[in-house]
Protein backbone atom coordinates (compact mmCIF):
# COMPACT_ATOMS: atom_id res chain seq x y z
CA UNK A 1 0.00 0.00 0.00
CA UNK A 2 1.08 3.59 -0.61
CA UNK A 3 1.21 5.90 2.40
CA UNK A 4 2.04 9.57 2.35
CA UNK A 5 4.48 10.71 4.99
CA UNK A 6 6.47 13.65 6.23
CA UNK A 7 10.03 13.70 7.39
CA UNK A 8 10.23 14.86 10.98
CA UNK A 9 13.98 14.99 11.16
CA UNK A 10 17.18 13.82 9.58
CA UNK A 11 20.13 13.09 11.85
CA UNK A 12 23.66 12.65 10.69
CA UNK A 13 25.14 9.65 12.49
CA UNK A 14 28.65 9.62 11.06
CA UNK A 15 30.55 10.57 7.92
CA UNK A 16 28.21 8.63 5.60
CA UNK A 17 25.31 7.40 7.70
CA UNK A 18 22.04 9.15 8.38
CA UNK A 19 18.88 8.35 10.23
CA UNK A 20 15.51 9.81 9.40
CA UNK A 21 12.17 9.64 11.17
CA UNK A 22 9.12 9.72 8.92
CA UNK A 23 5.64 10.44 10.23
CA UNK A 24 2.99 8.50 8.32
CA UNK A 25 -0.28 10.35 7.82
CA UNK A 26 -2.34 7.24 8.25
CA UNK A 27 -2.65 4.56 10.85
CA UNK A 28 -1.20 1.36 9.52
CA UNK A 29 -3.35 -1.56 10.56
CA UNK A 30 -0.52 -4.03 10.82
CA UNK A 31 2.92 -3.22 12.18
CA UNK A 32 5.82 -4.50 10.12
CA UNK A 33 7.90 -7.50 11.06
CA UNK A 34 11.64 -7.15 11.46
CA UNK A 35 13.47 -7.40 8.11
CA UNK A 36 10.46 -6.28 6.15
CA UNK A 37 11.24 -3.31 3.96
CA UNK A 38 9.59 -0.31 2.33
CA UNK A 39 10.00 1.36 -1.02
CA UNK A 40 10.64 4.96 -0.08
CA UNK A 41 9.51 7.51 -2.63
CA UNK A 42 11.25 10.87 -2.97
CA UNK A 43 8.68 12.68 -5.10
CA UNK A 44 9.68 12.72 -8.79
CA UNK A 45 13.28 11.82 -7.87
CA UNK A 46 13.71 8.24 -6.79
CA UNK A 47 12.23 5.11 -5.26
CA UNK A 48 14.50 3.14 -2.99
CA UNK A 49 14.16 -0.11 -1.08
CA UNK A 50 14.92 0.57 2.59
CA UNK A 51 14.87 -1.72 5.62
CA UNK A 52 12.51 -0.82 8.42
CA UNK A 53 15.09 0.38 10.92
CA UNK A 54 12.49 1.17 13.54
CA UNK A 55 8.77 1.65 13.80
CA UNK A 56 6.49 2.86 16.56
CA UNK A 57 3.41 5.10 16.82
CA UNK A 58 3.18 5.62 13.05
CA UNK A 59 6.74 6.83 12.91
CA UNK A 60 9.02 4.95 10.58
CA UNK A 61 12.78 5.18 10.99
CA UNK A 62 15.18 4.61 8.13
CA UNK A 63 18.96 4.36 8.43
CA UNK A 64 20.78 5.01 5.20
CA UNK A 65 24.09 5.72 3.61
CA UNK A 66 24.37 8.47 1.01
CA UNK A 67 24.97 6.81 -2.36
CA UNK A 68 23.03 8.34 -5.23
CA UNK A 69 20.67 11.15 -6.08
CA UNK A 70 17.83 9.76 -3.96
CA UNK A 71 19.74 9.31 -0.71
CA UNK A 72 21.43 12.68 -1.21
CA UNK A 73 18.06 14.37 -1.41
CA UNK A 74 16.85 12.38 1.57
CA UNK A 75 19.78 13.59 3.65
CA UNK A 76 18.72 17.16 2.87
CA UNK A 77 15.16 16.53 4.11
CA UNK A 78 12.81 16.72 1.13
CA UNK A 79 9.74 17.18 3.37
CA UNK A 80 6.93 15.03 2.02
CA UNK A 81 7.70 11.50 0.94
CA UNK A 82 5.81 8.32 0.07
CA UNK A 83 6.13 4.98 1.77
CA UNK A 84 5.14 1.80 -0.04
CA UNK A 85 5.01 -1.27 2.10
CA UNK A 86 5.53 -3.25 4.09
CA UNK A 87 7.18 -5.69 1.73
CA UNK A 88 8.66 -9.14 2.15
CA UNK A 89 7.89 -11.77 4.72
CA UNK A 90 10.35 -10.61 7.33
CA UNK A 91 11.35 -12.88 10.17
CA UNK A 92 9.23 -15.55 11.76
CA UNK A 93 8.52 -15.35 15.45
CA UNK A 94 11.41 -16.00 17.79
CA UNK A 95 11.32 -17.22 21.37
CA UNK A 96 14.19 -17.40 23.79
CA UNK A 97 16.82 -17.23 21.12
CA UNK A 98 20.40 -16.19 21.63
CA UNK A 99 21.28 -14.33 18.49
CA UNK A 100 24.53 -13.22 16.95
CA UNK A 101 23.79 -10.42 14.49
CA UNK A 102 26.56 -9.85 11.95
CA UNK A 103 26.20 -6.69 9.88
CA UNK A 104 28.22 -5.17 7.09
CA UNK A 105 27.81 -1.46 6.26
CA UNK A 106 24.20 -0.35 6.00
CA UNK A 107 23.17 -3.95 6.67
CA UNK A 108 23.02 -2.85 10.28
CA UNK A 109 19.79 -0.91 9.60
CA UNK A 110 17.24 -3.59 10.68
CA UNK A 111 18.85 -3.98 14.13
CA UNK A 112 16.90 -1.39 16.18
CA UNK A 113 13.54 -2.76 15.09
CA UNK A 114 14.63 -6.36 15.60
CA UNK A 115 15.41 -5.56 19.21
CA UNK A 116 12.27 -3.51 19.73
CA UNK A 117 9.98 -6.13 18.21
CA UNK A 118 11.17 -9.12 20.22
CA UNK A 119 12.26 -7.23 23.34
CA UNK A 120 13.12 -9.70 26.06
CA UNK A 121 12.25 -12.76 24.01
CA UNK A 122 15.74 -12.66 22.56
CA UNK A 123 19.23 -11.73 23.57
CA UNK A 124 21.49 -10.39 20.91
CA UNK A 125 25.18 -9.73 20.41
CA UNK A 126 26.33 -7.68 17.46
CA UNK A 127 29.28 -7.57 15.10
CA UNK A 128 29.21 -4.49 12.89
CA UNK A 129 31.80 -4.05 10.19
CA UNK A 130 32.41 -0.98 8.06
CA UNK A 131 35.13 0.10 5.67
CA UNK A 132 36.38 3.35 7.21
CA UNK A 133 36.75 4.31 10.87
CA UNK A 134 34.88 7.58 10.30
CA UNK A 135 31.75 5.66 9.37
CA UNK A 136 31.45 4.49 12.97
CA UNK A 137 28.60 5.55 15.19
CA UNK A 138 27.55 4.18 18.56
CA UNK A 139 24.83 1.61 17.92
CA UNK A 140 23.57 1.79 21.49
CA UNK A 141 22.29 5.29 20.70
CA UNK A 142 19.78 3.97 18.18
CA UNK A 143 18.68 0.90 20.10
CA UNK A 144 15.90 1.25 22.61
CA UNK A 145 15.95 -2.22 24.07
CA UNK A 146 18.04 -3.83 26.76
CA UNK A 147 18.23 -7.12 24.87
CA UNK A 148 21.53 -6.14 23.27
CA UNK A 149 24.60 -7.52 24.98
CA UNK A 150 27.98 -7.07 23.41
CA UNK A 151 28.68 -4.93 20.37
CA UNK A 152 31.88 -5.50 18.40
CA UNK A 153 32.97 -2.90 15.87
CA UNK A 154 35.16 -3.88 12.96
CA UNK A 155 36.86 -1.45 10.56
CA UNK A 156 38.64 -2.42 7.39
CA UNK A 157 40.96 0.59 7.36
CA UNK A 158 42.57 -0.44 10.67
CA UNK A 159 43.45 3.08 11.81
CA UNK A 160 41.36 3.39 14.96
CA UNK A 161 42.45 1.15 17.79
CA UNK A 162 38.94 0.95 19.24
CA UNK A 163 37.85 -1.26 16.36
CA UNK A 164 38.82 -4.77 15.47
CA UNK A 165 40.97 -4.62 12.35
CA UNK A 166 39.63 -6.47 9.32
CA UNK A 167 36.25 -7.55 8.08
CA UNK A 168 33.13 -8.51 9.97
CA UNK A 169 33.53 -12.03 8.62
CA UNK A 170 37.06 -12.28 10.07
CA UNK A 171 35.87 -11.53 13.56
CA UNK A 172 32.87 -13.77 13.09
CA UNK A 173 35.07 -16.68 12.08
CA UNK A 174 37.25 -16.17 15.08
CA UNK A 175 34.61 -15.90 17.77
CA UNK A 176 32.30 -18.52 16.37
CA UNK A 177 35.13 -21.01 16.62
CA UNK A 178 35.88 -20.05 20.18
CA UNK A 179 32.42 -19.57 21.62
CA UNK A 180 30.14 -21.57 19.42
CA UNK A 181 27.66 -22.55 22.10
CA UNK A 182 27.01 -18.98 23.09
CA UNK A 183 24.43 -18.48 20.30
CA UNK A 184 21.76 -20.60 18.73
CA UNK A 185 20.94 -18.33 15.80
CA UNK A 186 23.08 -16.23 13.49
CA UNK A 187 21.55 -13.47 11.38
CA UNK A 188 23.80 -11.79 8.87
CA UNK A 189 22.93 -8.65 6.94
CA UNK A 190 25.07 -6.94 4.35
CA UNK A 191 26.63 -7.33 0.91
CA UNK A 192 26.30 -10.60 -0.97
CA UNK A 193 29.97 -11.64 -0.72
CA UNK A 194 29.87 -11.21 3.02
CA UNK A 195 26.72 -13.31 3.33
CA UNK A 196 28.15 -16.05 1.12
CA UNK A 197 31.18 -16.16 3.40
CA UNK A 198 29.09 -16.32 6.58
CA UNK A 199 27.13 -19.23 5.18
CA UNK A 200 30.38 -21.08 4.45
CA UNK A 201 32.09 -20.48 7.77
CA UNK A 202 29.78 -22.56 9.88
CA UNK A 203 27.30 -25.01 8.44
CA UNK A 204 26.04 -26.45 11.70
CA UNK A 205 24.58 -23.31 13.23
CA UNK A 206 21.18 -21.97 12.28
CA UNK A 207 22.20 -19.13 9.95
CA UNK A 208 19.92 -16.66 8.19
CA UNK A 209 20.97 -14.01 5.72
CA UNK A 210 19.26 -10.71 4.91
CA UNK A 211 19.72 -10.21 1.17
CA UNK A 212 19.76 -7.20 -1.09
CA UNK A 213 18.86 -7.33 -4.77
CA UNK A 214 17.27 -5.19 -7.44
CA UNK A 215 13.75 -4.43 -6.33
CA UNK A 216 11.51 -2.65 -8.82
CA UNK A 217 7.93 -3.49 -7.98
CA UNK A 218 8.19 -4.92 -4.46
CA UNK A 219 5.01 -6.87 -5.10
CA UNK A 220 6.19 -10.00 -6.85
CA UNK A 221 5.25 -9.42 -10.48
CA UNK A 222 8.23 -7.83 -12.26
CA UNK A 223 10.74 -10.58 -11.58
CA UNK A 224 13.69 -8.20 -11.16
CA UNK A 225 14.47 -9.52 -7.66
CA UNK A 226 14.45 -13.21 -8.56
CA UNK A 227 17.42 -14.92 -6.93
CA UNK A 228 18.72 -16.82 -9.93
CA UNK A 229 19.11 -19.70 -10.42
CA UNK A 230 16.50 -20.33 -7.72
CA UNK A 231 12.93 -19.23 -8.31
CA UNK A 232 12.70 -17.31 -5.05
CA UNK A 233 11.61 -13.69 -5.12
CA UNK A 234 13.41 -11.49 -2.63
CA UNK A 235 10.50 -9.08 -2.35
CA UNK A 236 7.92 -11.74 -1.54
CA UNK A 237 9.78 -14.68 -0.01
CA UNK A 238 12.54 -12.69 1.72
CA UNK A 239 14.57 -10.70 2.20
CA UNK A 240 15.63 -13.04 5.03
CA UNK A 241 16.52 -16.59 3.97
CA UNK A 242 18.24 -19.56 5.52
CA UNK A 243 21.62 -20.31 3.96
CA UNK A 244 20.21 -23.51 2.46
CA UNK A 245 17.40 -21.74 0.66
CA UNK A 246 19.75 -19.44 -1.22
CA UNK A 247 22.93 -21.51 -1.43
CA UNK A 248 22.84 -21.65 -5.23
CA UNK A 249 22.29 -17.91 -5.48
CA UNK A 250 25.10 -17.09 -3.07
CA UNK A 251 27.55 -19.34 -4.89
CA UNK A 252 27.21 -17.25 -8.06
CA UNK A 253 29.01 -13.96 -8.51
CA UNK B 1 -20.16 -36.43 -9.18
CA UNK B 2 -17.72 -35.86 -12.03
CA UNK B 3 -17.36 -32.15 -12.56
CA UNK B 4 -15.32 -31.02 -15.53
CA UNK B 5 -13.51 -27.71 -15.61
CA UNK B 6 -11.59 -28.70 -18.72
CA UNK B 7 -11.73 -26.28 -21.59
CA UNK B 8 -9.76 -25.16 -24.60
CA UNK B 9 -8.75 -21.98 -26.36
CA UNK B 10 -7.75 -22.03 -30.02
CA UNK B 11 -7.62 -25.82 -29.67
CA UNK B 12 -5.05 -25.58 -26.88
CA UNK B 13 -6.32 -27.97 -24.23
CA UNK B 14 -6.54 -26.58 -20.71
CA UNK B 15 -7.07 -28.53 -17.49
CA UNK B 16 -9.12 -25.65 -16.17
CA UNK B 17 -10.02 -22.13 -17.32
CA UNK B 18 -7.58 -20.11 -15.21
CA UNK B 19 -4.25 -18.73 -16.36
CA UNK B 20 -2.12 -15.79 -15.32
CA UNK B 21 -2.49 -12.63 -17.34
CA UNK B 22 0.50 -11.24 -19.18
CA UNK B 23 2.78 -9.10 -17.04
CA UNK B 24 2.55 -11.21 -13.93
CA UNK B 25 6.06 -12.70 -13.91
CA UNK B 26 6.93 -14.74 -17.02
CA UNK B 27 9.79 -12.75 -18.49
CA UNK B 28 12.49 -15.10 -17.17
CA UNK B 29 12.53 -18.90 -17.05
CA UNK B 30 12.91 -18.84 -13.24
CA UNK B 31 9.64 -17.01 -12.83
CA UNK B 32 7.82 -19.57 -14.99
CA UNK B 33 8.53 -22.01 -12.15
CA UNK B 34 6.61 -19.66 -9.87
CA UNK B 35 3.62 -19.45 -12.21
CA UNK B 36 3.51 -23.25 -12.34
CA UNK B 37 3.39 -23.29 -8.54
CA UNK B 38 0.48 -20.88 -8.76
CA UNK B 39 -1.35 -23.60 -10.69
CA UNK B 40 -2.04 -21.84 -13.99
CA UNK B 41 -3.56 -24.04 -16.72
CA UNK B 42 -1.41 -22.25 -19.27
CA UNK B 43 1.55 -19.95 -18.78
CA UNK B 44 1.23 -16.54 -20.39
CA UNK B 45 4.57 -14.78 -20.80
CA UNK B 46 5.27 -11.15 -20.11
CA UNK B 47 4.90 -9.18 -23.34
CA UNK B 48 8.10 -9.76 -25.29
CA UNK B 49 9.39 -7.19 -27.76
CA UNK B 50 11.97 -7.42 -30.54
CA UNK B 51 14.72 -5.68 -28.58
CA UNK B 52 15.23 -5.80 -24.79
CA UNK B 53 13.43 -3.00 -22.98
CA UNK B 54 14.45 -1.57 -19.64
CA UNK B 55 11.03 -0.12 -18.93
CA UNK B 56 10.41 2.92 -16.76
CA UNK B 57 12.30 3.79 -13.61
CA UNK B 58 10.43 3.06 -10.37
CA UNK B 59 7.84 3.91 -9.15
CA UNK B 60 6.28 1.57 -11.70
CA UNK B 61 3.30 0.62 -9.57
CA UNK B 62 1.01 1.99 -6.88
CA UNK B 63 -1.34 -0.06 -4.71
CA UNK B 64 -4.62 1.77 -4.29
CA UNK B 65 -6.95 1.73 -1.33
CA UNK B 66 -9.86 0.52 -3.45
CA UNK B 67 -8.10 -2.76 -4.19
CA UNK B 68 -6.91 -1.59 -7.58
CA UNK B 69 -3.40 -1.27 -8.86
CA UNK B 70 -1.94 1.28 -11.23
CA UNK B 71 1.16 0.23 -13.11
CA UNK B 72 3.48 1.71 -15.68
CA UNK B 73 6.16 -0.89 -16.12
CA UNK B 74 6.86 0.22 -19.68
CA UNK B 75 6.99 -3.28 -21.15
CA UNK B 76 10.31 -4.13 -19.50
CA UNK B 77 11.46 -7.46 -20.95
CA UNK B 78 14.63 -9.22 -22.12
CA UNK B 79 13.74 -9.17 -25.82
CA UNK B 80 12.95 -12.00 -28.24
CA UNK B 81 16.01 -14.13 -27.45
CA UNK B 82 14.37 -15.20 -24.20
CA UNK B 83 11.46 -16.88 -26.00
CA UNK B 84 13.02 -20.35 -26.53
CA UNK B 85 14.07 -20.43 -22.87
CA UNK B 86 10.58 -19.57 -21.67
CA UNK B 87 9.05 -22.24 -23.88
CA UNK B 88 11.58 -24.85 -22.81
CA UNK B 89 10.84 -24.11 -19.16
CA UNK B 90 7.07 -24.51 -19.57
CA UNK B 91 7.65 -27.74 -21.49
CA UNK B 92 9.47 -29.22 -18.51
CA UNK B 93 6.15 -29.04 -16.73
CA UNK B 94 4.14 -30.12 -19.74
CA UNK B 95 2.18 -26.91 -19.48
CA UNK B 96 0.90 -24.96 -22.49
CA UNK B 97 2.60 -21.60 -22.99
CA UNK B 98 1.24 -18.54 -24.73
CA UNK B 99 3.83 -15.97 -25.72
CA UNK B 100 2.59 -12.40 -25.39
CA UNK B 101 3.97 -10.37 -28.28
CA UNK B 102 4.51 -6.62 -28.39
CA UNK B 103 5.90 -4.28 -30.99
CA UNK B 104 6.02 -0.75 -32.28
CA UNK B 105 5.68 -1.78 -35.91
CA UNK B 106 4.10 -4.54 -37.98
CA UNK B 107 7.53 -5.95 -38.67
CA UNK B 108 8.39 -6.23 -34.97
CA UNK B 109 5.14 -8.05 -34.22
CA UNK B 110 5.84 -10.49 -37.05
CA UNK B 111 9.45 -11.10 -36.00
CA UNK B 112 8.65 -11.79 -32.36
CA UNK B 113 5.63 -13.95 -33.20
CA UNK B 114 7.76 -15.90 -35.69
CA UNK B 115 10.28 -16.68 -32.95
CA UNK B 116 7.45 -18.04 -30.79
CA UNK B 117 6.25 -20.05 -33.78
CA UNK B 118 9.71 -21.42 -34.56
CA UNK B 119 10.12 -22.76 -31.02
CA UNK B 120 6.56 -24.06 -31.00
CA UNK B 121 4.76 -22.05 -28.39
CA UNK B 122 1.14 -23.10 -28.13
CA UNK B 123 -0.13 -19.70 -29.24
CA UNK B 124 0.78 -16.04 -29.36
CA UNK B 125 -1.23 -13.30 -27.73
CA UNK B 126 -0.74 -9.99 -29.51
CA UNK B 127 -0.63 -7.19 -26.99
CA UNK B 128 -2.47 -4.48 -28.92
CA UNK B 129 -3.55 -2.62 -25.84
CA UNK B 130 -0.91 -1.52 -23.33
CA UNK B 131 -2.24 1.87 -22.15
CA UNK B 132 1.01 3.42 -20.95
CA UNK B 133 3.80 2.65 -23.40
CA UNK B 134 3.89 5.12 -26.21
CA UNK B 135 3.81 3.59 -29.64
CA UNK B 136 3.39 0.04 -28.33
CA UNK B 137 -0.15 -0.26 -27.17
CA UNK B 138 -3.56 1.21 -27.11
CA UNK B 139 -2.74 3.70 -29.86
CA UNK B 140 -2.41 0.64 -32.06
CA UNK B 141 -5.29 -1.36 -30.63
CA UNK B 142 -7.87 1.38 -30.67
CA UNK B 143 -7.43 1.88 -34.40
CA UNK B 144 -9.21 -0.98 -36.19
CA UNK B 145 -7.07 -0.44 -39.29
CA UNK B 146 -3.85 -1.01 -37.36
CA UNK B 147 -5.29 -4.07 -35.70
CA UNK B 148 -6.29 -5.37 -39.07
CA UNK B 149 -2.85 -4.87 -40.55
CA UNK B 150 -0.92 -6.42 -37.64
CA UNK B 151 -3.18 -9.44 -37.23
CA UNK B 152 -3.17 -10.12 -40.94
CA UNK B 153 0.62 -9.92 -41.18
CA UNK B 154 1.19 -12.13 -38.13
CA UNK B 155 -1.48 -14.71 -39.03
CA UNK B 156 -0.05 -14.94 -42.51
CA UNK B 157 3.46 -15.69 -41.30
CA UNK B 158 3.04 -18.21 -38.48
CA UNK B 159 1.40 -21.57 -38.00
CA UNK B 160 0.49 -21.42 -34.30
CA UNK B 161 -2.80 -19.75 -33.32
CA UNK B 162 -3.02 -15.99 -32.91
CA UNK B 163 -4.93 -14.43 -30.04
CA UNK B 164 -5.54 -10.67 -30.12
CA UNK B 165 -5.58 -8.84 -26.79
CA UNK B 166 -7.66 -5.69 -26.98
CA UNK B 167 -8.21 -2.89 -24.52
CA UNK B 168 -11.05 -0.57 -23.68
CA UNK B 169 -11.77 1.87 -26.49
CA UNK B 170 -14.77 3.29 -28.29
CA UNK B 171 -14.09 1.18 -31.32
CA UNK B 172 -13.28 -2.10 -29.61
CA UNK B 173 -16.10 -3.91 -31.42
CA UNK B 174 -14.76 -2.86 -34.77
CA UNK B 175 -11.20 -3.82 -33.76
CA UNK B 176 -12.45 -7.21 -32.59
CA UNK B 177 -14.27 -7.75 -35.85
CA UNK B 178 -11.16 -6.88 -37.86
CA UNK B 179 -8.91 -9.10 -35.77
CA UNK B 180 -11.16 -12.12 -36.27
CA UNK B 181 -11.61 -11.42 -39.94
CA UNK B 182 -7.84 -11.29 -40.46
CA UNK B 183 -7.13 -14.57 -38.75
CA UNK B 184 -7.19 -14.20 -34.96
CA UNK B 185 -8.56 -17.42 -33.47
CA UNK B 186 -9.49 -15.87 -30.12
CA UNK B 187 -9.63 -12.56 -28.26
CA UNK B 188 -8.28 -11.64 -24.85
CA UNK B 189 -10.42 -8.90 -23.31
CA UNK B 190 -9.35 -6.51 -21.71
CA UNK B 191 -6.09 -4.83 -20.78
CA UNK B 192 -5.59 -2.26 -18.02
CA UNK B 193 -7.33 1.12 -18.37
CA UNK B 194 -5.33 4.33 -18.57
CA UNK B 195 -5.37 6.08 -15.21
CA UNK B 196 -3.55 8.50 -12.91
CA UNK B 197 -2.70 8.65 -9.21
CA UNK B 198 -1.51 11.77 -7.36
CA UNK B 199 0.07 12.06 -3.91
CA UNK B 200 -1.95 14.78 -2.21
CA UNK B 201 0.82 16.03 0.08
CA UNK B 202 3.71 16.41 -2.34
CA UNK B 203 1.02 17.22 -4.94
CA UNK B 204 2.77 15.13 -7.55
CA UNK B 205 1.83 12.18 -9.75
CA UNK B 206 3.39 9.10 -8.18
CA UNK B 207 4.35 7.03 -11.22
CA UNK B 208 7.53 8.02 -13.02
CA UNK B 209 5.59 7.77 -16.28
CA UNK B 210 2.81 9.88 -14.71
CA UNK B 211 0.09 7.77 -16.38
CA UNK B 212 -0.42 4.09 -15.77
CA UNK B 213 -2.88 1.28 -16.35
CA UNK B 214 -5.57 0.50 -13.79
CA UNK B 215 -6.19 -3.15 -12.96
CA UNK B 216 -7.93 -5.11 -10.24
CA UNK B 217 -11.49 -5.11 -8.85
CA UNK B 218 -12.39 -1.56 -10.00
CA UNK B 219 -12.24 -2.59 -13.68
CA UNK B 220 -14.08 -5.89 -13.40
CA UNK B 221 -17.61 -4.78 -14.33
CA UNK B 222 -16.22 -2.93 -17.34
CA UNK B 223 -14.39 -6.03 -18.50
CA UNK B 224 -17.52 -8.14 -18.08
CA UNK B 225 -19.46 -5.64 -20.15
CA UNK B 226 -16.92 -5.79 -22.97
CA UNK B 227 -16.84 -9.59 -22.99
CA UNK B 228 -20.63 -9.67 -23.07
CA UNK B 229 -20.94 -7.20 -25.93
CA UNK B 230 -18.25 -8.77 -28.09
CA UNK B 231 -19.65 -12.24 -27.48
CA UNK B 232 -23.13 -11.07 -28.34
CA UNK B 233 -22.05 -9.54 -31.63
CA UNK B 234 -19.32 -11.91 -32.84
CA UNK B 235 -19.41 -15.14 -30.79
CA UNK B 236 -15.63 -15.59 -30.84
CA UNK B 237 -13.54 -17.59 -28.39
CA UNK B 238 -12.80 -15.20 -25.55
CA UNK B 239 -10.33 -15.11 -22.68
CA UNK B 240 -11.83 -12.77 -20.09
CA UNK B 241 -9.48 -10.69 -17.98
CA UNK B 242 -9.88 -7.78 -15.60
CA UNK B 243 -10.40 -7.53 -11.89
CA UNK B 244 -11.00 -11.13 -10.98
CA UNK B 245 -10.65 -11.57 -7.25
CA UNK B 246 -12.85 -14.59 -6.54
CA UNK B 247 -14.85 -17.41 -8.18
CA UNK B 248 -17.88 -15.19 -8.69
CA UNK B 249 -15.90 -12.88 -10.95
CA UNK B 250 -14.74 -15.88 -12.98
CA UNK B 251 -18.29 -17.22 -13.20
CA UNK B 252 -19.46 -13.84 -14.46
CA UNK B 253 -16.88 -13.85 -17.25
CA UNK B 254 -17.92 -17.34 -18.29
CA UNK B 255 -21.60 -16.47 -18.27
CA UNK B 256 -20.81 -13.38 -20.37
CA UNK B 257 -19.12 -15.56 -22.98
CA UNK B 258 -15.53 -16.29 -21.94
CA UNK B 259 -14.14 -19.81 -22.35
CA UNK B 260 -11.08 -19.07 -20.23
CA UNK B 261 -10.10 -16.41 -17.71
CA UNK B 262 -6.83 -14.73 -16.86
CA UNK B 263 -5.91 -13.36 -13.46
CA UNK B 264 -3.39 -10.58 -12.89
CA UNK B 265 -3.66 -8.32 -9.88
CA UNK B 266 -5.33 -10.91 -7.65
CA UNK B 267 -2.54 -13.37 -8.34
CA UNK B 268 -0.06 -10.78 -7.08
CA UNK B 269 -2.02 -10.23 -3.91
CA UNK B 270 -2.90 -13.86 -3.31
CA UNK B 271 -0.65 -16.40 -5.01
CA UNK B 272 -2.77 -19.39 -3.94
CA UNK B 273 -5.98 -17.97 -5.39
CA UNK B 274 -6.30 -20.37 -8.34
CA UNK B 275 -6.88 -23.64 -6.43
CA UNK B 276 -9.29 -21.77 -4.19
CA UNK B 277 -11.34 -20.45 -7.11
CA UNK B 278 -11.40 -23.87 -8.77
CA UNK B 279 -12.85 -25.44 -5.66
CA UNK B 280 -15.47 -22.70 -5.34
CA UNK B 281 -16.39 -23.00 -9.01
CA UNK B 282 -17.09 -26.68 -8.51
CA UNK B 283 -19.41 -25.89 -5.62
CA UNK B 284 -21.18 -23.44 -7.87
CA UNK B 285 -21.50 -26.06 -10.60
CA UNK B 286 -23.14 -28.41 -8.13
CA UNK B 287 -25.54 -25.69 -7.05
CA UNK B 288 -26.59 -24.79 -10.60
CA UNK B 289 -26.55 -28.43 -11.58
CA UNK B 290 -24.06 -28.62 -14.43
CA UNK B 291 -21.34 -31.20 -15.03
CA UNK B 292 -19.26 -29.35 -17.57
CA UNK B 293 -18.27 -25.71 -17.25
CA UNK B 294 -18.63 -25.26 -21.01
CA UNK B 295 -22.38 -25.69 -20.68
CA UNK B 296 -22.72 -22.17 -19.30
CA UNK B 297 -20.34 -20.22 -21.54
CA UNK B 298 -22.39 -17.22 -22.65
CA UNK B 299 -25.41 -18.36 -20.65
CA UNK B 300 -26.19 -14.80 -19.57
CA UNK B 301 -27.11 -13.96 -23.16
CA UNK B 302 -29.74 -16.61 -23.52
CA UNK B 303 -33.20 -15.30 -22.87
C1 LIG C 1 1.89 -5.08 -13.26
C2 LIG C 1 1.15 -5.39 -14.51
C3 LIG C 1 1.87 -5.60 -15.68
C4 LIG C 1 1.20 -5.88 -16.86
N1 LIG C 1 1.90 -6.13 -18.00
C5 LIG C 1 1.24 -6.51 -19.12
C6 LIG C 1 1.93 -6.89 -20.30
O1 LIG C 1 3.16 -6.93 -20.36
N2 LIG C 1 1.22 -7.25 -21.40
C7 LIG C 1 -0.15 -7.27 -21.39
O2 LIG C 1 -0.74 -7.64 -22.40
N3 LIG C 1 -0.83 -6.91 -20.29
C8 LIG C 1 -0.17 -6.55 -19.16
N4 LIG C 1 -0.89 -6.21 -18.03
C9 LIG C 1 -2.35 -6.25 -18.06
C10 LIG C 1 -2.86 -7.58 -17.52
O3 LIG C 1 -2.44 -8.64 -18.32
C11 LIG C 1 -4.39 -7.58 -17.43
O4 LIG C 1 -4.93 -7.40 -18.72
C12 LIG C 1 -4.93 -6.48 -16.52
O5 LIG C 1 -4.09 -6.32 -15.41
C13 LIG C 1 -6.32 -6.76 -16.02
O6 LIG C 1 -6.38 -7.91 -15.22
P1 LIG C 1 -6.38 -7.90 -13.61
O7 LIG C 1 -7.38 -6.90 -13.18
O8 LIG C 1 -6.72 -9.31 -13.23
O9 LIG C 1 -5.01 -7.52 -13.20
C14 LIG C 1 -0.22 -5.92 -16.86
C15 LIG C 1 -0.91 -5.70 -15.67
C16 LIG C 1 -0.25 -5.45 -14.49
C17 LIG C 1 -1.04 -5.23 -13.24
S1 LIG D 1 10.77 -6.57 -7.17
FE1 LIG D 1 9.35 -7.11 -8.66
S2 LIG D 1 9.14 -9.23 -8.31
FE2 LIG D 1 10.35 -8.60 -6.66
Amino acid sequence: MFFSGKIIEVTKLSSDYYKTDIKLFEKISQSPKPFQFVMLWIPRKDLMPMSVADYHDDILTIIFKVRGEGTKTLAQNPGFVGVNGFYGKGIKDLYERKILFVAGGSGVAPLPYLTRYFRDKISIDVIWGFRYHHQYFDLSNIISSRSVGEIFYVAEDCVDKRFYCGKATDLYQKIIKRERDKWDLVIASGPKEMLAKICEINRELDVYVNLENHVKCGLGFCGSCVLKPTSKLLCVDGPLFSCDEVAEYLSQN
Amino acid sequence: MNLSLKTSITNVKLDHPLMNSSGILGSEPETIDILIRYNVSAVVSKTITYEPRKGYDPPIVVELRNGGLINAVGLANPGRDIIPKLIERARRYNRPIIISVGGSSVKEFVEVASTADLYKADAVELNLSCPHTKGYGIEIGSDPENVSEIVEAVSGSIKIPVIAKLGLSDRILRSAEKALEKGAKALTLINTIKALVIDVYSMKPILTNIFGGLSGPPIHPIAVRIVYEIYRELKPEIIGVGGVSDWRDVAEFILAGAKAVQIGTALIKKPDIIPEILKDLQNWMIEINIKDINEVVGAALKS
